[in-house]
This record gives C-alpha cells, structure tokens and sequence, in this order.
C-alpha cells in the first residue's frame, strides 16, 4: 500500500510545555485514521504541524514519500479549528475564494455544494448559516480540488445530533470513494463509527495505536482455541460475519456482531471437524475500556 | 497570479457591503464638495474664487480637495487588511497554499487600483468642471496642470500605504485606525515641533500632505491684475502658504516612504503568525 504520510518521532514545545512528544505513526492510502484523546492531548498540535502551520521542535513528517516537511497543498484538504469564511460573501463566493487560492477549477463549485448538502444555500451569505452548515462548508472547501487526503480537526465539535449526524455523513461518504481520512477527535463513539484505525493521544504521547474494532470494538469479542489453531483460523476465515482480530499463540480473538451466533459457529466448527476446547466471551465496554487506556 | 490574485481580491471586496459604501461616500463628498466649492462666488476686492476652477488651476484644486477624503482611503485600507485576521482568512489562505508573499500582493494590487480610483475621479470631475468654468479652452492651459494627477495617486497609496502597515502591525481595526489617525494628528506633529524646519519637511505625513498643496487662490485669483514677477506665491509672501520644496522633490521622497511602507510590511508578513 501505498504510504500517505509518515511521522517521524515528532516533538513540539510552547515554551515549558510540552504538547506532544515523540509522536510517530504512518499512514497508507485508503485508511481513516482517528487521532483519539482528551482535549489538550496534542491532537490539533500534531495536525497543525503536518499541515504545515505550526512548525515542530523535533522530529519529521513526509507526505507521499516527498522530501522532509514538505506540504503537499492541493493533495491535502485541511479543517483545523473552527472554519473560516468571509460572513459578509455568498458560500458560493466565499468557495470561488478557496478555489483560487488553492489554483483549482471553480467549475466543481456546484457539486461539492450538492455532496455536503449545501446547494440551496449557495447563495445565502455565510453569517447566515447554522453551526453545522458552517462546518459542512468547511468541509466542501477542503473537498475543492478533489484532495488524496482529508485532515479533519473535531470536524462535529460544538453540533447538535442531528449536525453530528450529517457530517460523519459526509465524512464516511468520503472514505467509502476512497479517500485517506485524518480525523481527530476526542468523542469515542465518533472513532468508533468512522474510523478504520485508532492512535490513542495522552498528555501528547501515543499510548496505544492499532484497528478500530480491535482496540475499541464494541462488539463481542470471543477467545476461541482448538487443537489445531491454524485449522480454526482457516476455517473460521471462511465464516461470513466473523471478523479475526488477532490471532494469538495459542488461540484466536474472534468478534461478530451477535452473539446468539455462538452455537451455531461451534456446531458448523464441529461439521467441519473442529473441536472447540476453549470459548470465552470478552466483555468489554468501549466507555471503560477507553478509560483503562487512558489510565495506563 | 496577477489575474488569480485579482480575482481573489475581487471577490473579497467588490461584495463587501462596507467597502462600496466607504467608495460611494468618498465619490459623494468629493463630488460635493467640488460642487459647492465651484459655485462660491467671492466678490471681495475683484477676487474672483472661480477662476480656481479653469484650467489649468483646476487640476490643482480638484487634487487638493480630494487629498481630504484620503484618509477614508486609508481607513478602508486597514478594513480590508485587518478584516482578514479577524476572520481569519489570511491564516485560511495560508493552509491552502497562498505564500506570504501572495498575501502581501494582491493587497498591495487593491490599494494600486484604488489609487488609481482617485486619480480617475479627479480626472474626469477635472475635465467636466473644468469645461464648465474655463471662458476658453486651449490644449496647453489642460495640460499644464495635468501633473497633480499622478502625484495625487501616490498621495493617496501613501495613505493607504500606511494603513495596510499600521494593520498588519496591530492585527485589529480599532488599535490601526486609532493609531493611523493619532500619527496624522498628533503624533507627527509633535515631534516634527521639535525638529527645524529643515528636517520636519521630510517627515513622512508633511512629505504626503504637501504632495497636493492649497491652490494659490489669491494668487491666481490677482494674476490678471497683477504679474508676481518672482515666482513664489502670493500666499507664501503673505506667510500662509506652507510649501517649502518643489513639487517633483516632495514627490519623490514620498514615493520612498511608499516603498519604505511596502518594505516594512513585508518585514512583518514574513515573521507574523497568521
């Protein structure tokens, strides 16, 4: 796969304070990334760092394999903070600015105002619009030039449910055309949802980083083991609604959606000649279980 | 990137609803005052006040009156500059890949256009009033005072000049046009009263004020009658007039301060967190 952008032990002080420290991940094309943590964990910090403006103590990034701390602009469409437009200019007007600036066809104004649900307010000034219009505005202008790659910083930050709801909308949407999708947040649930993989922030260190459904998954999680695990793994493999999330030494972390399906697993196991000499159930709960990260 | 920055600009301020207003408002009272200036009939003593308003004094006049109205020039010059912090919007062109150096110029184009805004104002007020006043007309007399126009143009970048600095600098409109105002008057002068004569003539507000000096009426209001046989004004010799260097001198000084202000802005672009 190919690398979208790498991270490189990256450091950065405000004086004393130290916002992040040592941060390093890599991201592949086609992936959601959550940057989970509370507030003040150095999410923004780092997201402005690789968009280019805030600049790091120490430590690298490189997007798309280009040289050290270069920002690739028109392949990266950025939301960080809250959005920013002129209040006084039409959302049309206001993305024909982004668009030049960016040096990319105003032509696709029209479409990208129809994806984030805004095209009947094309020509209604920006002080007029609700908070989560603005926000979804915020995302058409960082859609403007059809970017590899969005960076996304609390993107549902301050909406109501119903405005949460749209813009995980649009933002799964994006994913689902292929789009490599940098999101930070500090709502669990939102990562959850959204997100393919997970980097856990803390005091601006990385505390834990993995899959989503392996690391948050609220869905039931089941150590099987049998004599022969590779049997199992094979033949579980083959199961459709099964979702092997790890694969152990001496047994397999399994989850699937229902767990009513248990029986049924171990009997179609036992037709294949599969005999289970280990089920046990992983209850966890994603509240308790992002704490005890948290915690450590 | 000339066209693509003038676009940009375009968008921002040809629909700013305060931008159009403080435009219309400068063309108004400029109109008007040109206006009602034009129609004061000062009988006394066989002065007569309309002959400011033939060519070639005409151009002298209009530029005085417009060079008024420069300071609102200015303050729109720090709208514009500092409705882009306070929106945010510089920090948001940043991210989406305009350099500094953009930022700077397509500012600097709008304040140019509107400069030239002003000259084109006085140009074709200047013909009409002219027209209307002047018993005759001859080709020389239009010409001859034809220079005030584009010494009035960088009068009016120098404003606006100082604007955009004084905006940069503070970020926030009230702290500039505070600030730009004070240094007109009285910042500047105050210390210019400190300074001799000599060295106060270059500062740079008198350097731009006397780009567009008073127009000699009593002078040009005598001249039928009388020949003032060695060239300084009447004005001056009655110790009113406030002209200490030739025009083309003042000029080019003030062309340095422009650029001074350019280049003083562009140190702070360059080290400012946007």
């Amino acid at each position: 796969m190919e690398s979208v952008l790498t991270v490189n032990s990256l450091s950065k002080n405000f004086g004393n304070i130290k916002a992040i420290q040592n941060i390093s991940f890599n991201i592949k094309k086609g992936q959601v990334i959550g940057l989970l943590g509370p507030n003040g964990s150095g999410k923004t910090t780092t997201l402005s760092i690789v968009i280019g403006i805030k600049r790091a103590s120490y430590g690298s990034f490189s997007w798309f394999n280009l040289p050290e701390g270069k920002t690739a602009n028109t392949r990266i469409g950025s939301l960080i903070e809250i959005p920013y437009f002129y209040p006084y200019l039409s959302l049309n007007r206001n993305l024909q600015i982004a668009a030049q600036v960016k040096g990319v066809n105003p032509n696709q104004i029209p479409q990208i105002l129809d994806m984030v649900d805004l095209d009947k307010r094309a020509n209604s000034k920006y002080q007029t619009l609700s908070l989560g219009m603005k926000q979804r505005l915020a995302i058409a202008s960082a859609l403007l030039g059809n970017p590899e790659v969005l960076v996304l910083d609390e993107p549902t930050n301050g909406l109501d449910p119903e405005g949460i709801a749209e813009v995980r909308e649009i933002i799964i949407e994006q994913s689902r055309q292929g789009r490599t999708i940098l999101l930070a947040s500090h709502i669990l649930d939102e990562v959850e949802k959204v997100c393919s993989d997970v980097i856990i922030l803390k005091q601006g260190k990385i505390i834990s980083q993995g899959r989503v459904n392996e690391l948050l998954s609220e869905k039931h999680m089941v150590i099987l083991s049998a004599d022969n695990n590779e049997d199992l793994y094979a033949q579980l493999s083959n199961y459709k609604g099964i979702e092997i999330v790890e694969k152990r030494s001496d047994s397999l972390l399994v989850a699937w959606e229902d767990a009513g399906t248990i029986p049924e697993i171990n009997q179609w196991l036992m037709h294949k000649g599969i005999v289970l000499s280990r089920i046990e159930p992983v209850k966890k709960s994603l509240e308790s279980q992002f704490l005890q990260i948290i915690k450590q | 990137m000339l066209k693509k920055l003038l676009t940009i600009e375009g968008h921002k301020t040809l629909f700013y609803p305060t931008f159009r207003t403080i435009l219309i408002i400068h063309a108004i009272l400029f109109l008007l005052v040109t206006a009602v200036a034009s129609n004061i009939s000062l009988t006394t003593q066989g002065i007569r006040i309309d002959k400011v308003f033939q060519f070639p004094h005409v151009w002298n006049t209009l530029a005085w009156i417009a060079s008024w109205f420069n300071l609102l020039l200015g303050i729109l010059a720090i709208l514009l500059v500092s409705n882009e912090f306070q929106f945010k919007t510089f920090r948001k062109h940043i991210i989406d890949g305009l350099s500094r150096n953009e930022i700077l110029l397509s500012k600097l184009f709008v304040f140019t256009l509107l400069a030239a805004y002003t000259m084109i104002l006085v140009f074709i007020s200047g013909i009409l009033f002219g027209i209307a006043k002047s018993p005759t007309f001859s080709i020389n007399d239009f010409i001859q005072g034809l220079p005030y126009l584009p010494v009035l143009f960088i009068q009016s970048l120098g404003y606006m000049l100082l604007g955009m600095l004084m905006a940069f600098l503070f970020k926030n409109s009230a702290f500039s046009i505070i600030a730009f105002l004070l240094y007109f008057f009285p910042v500047e002068p105050i210390i210019r009263a400190f300074m001799s004569d000599g060295v106060a003539a270059f500062m740079p507000a008198k350097t731009i004020a006397n780009l567009t000096p008073m127009p000699d009426f009593v002078g040009i209001s005598l001249s039928d009658i009388i020949q003032i046989s060695n060239g300084s004004s009447s004005l001056e010799a009655m110790g009113i007039g406030s002209e200490s260097l030739p025009l083309l001198v003042t000029t080019l000084i003030a062309i340095g301060y422009c650029l001074l202000f350019g280049l003083v802005t562009k140190l702070i672009v360059d080290h400012k967190n946007f």
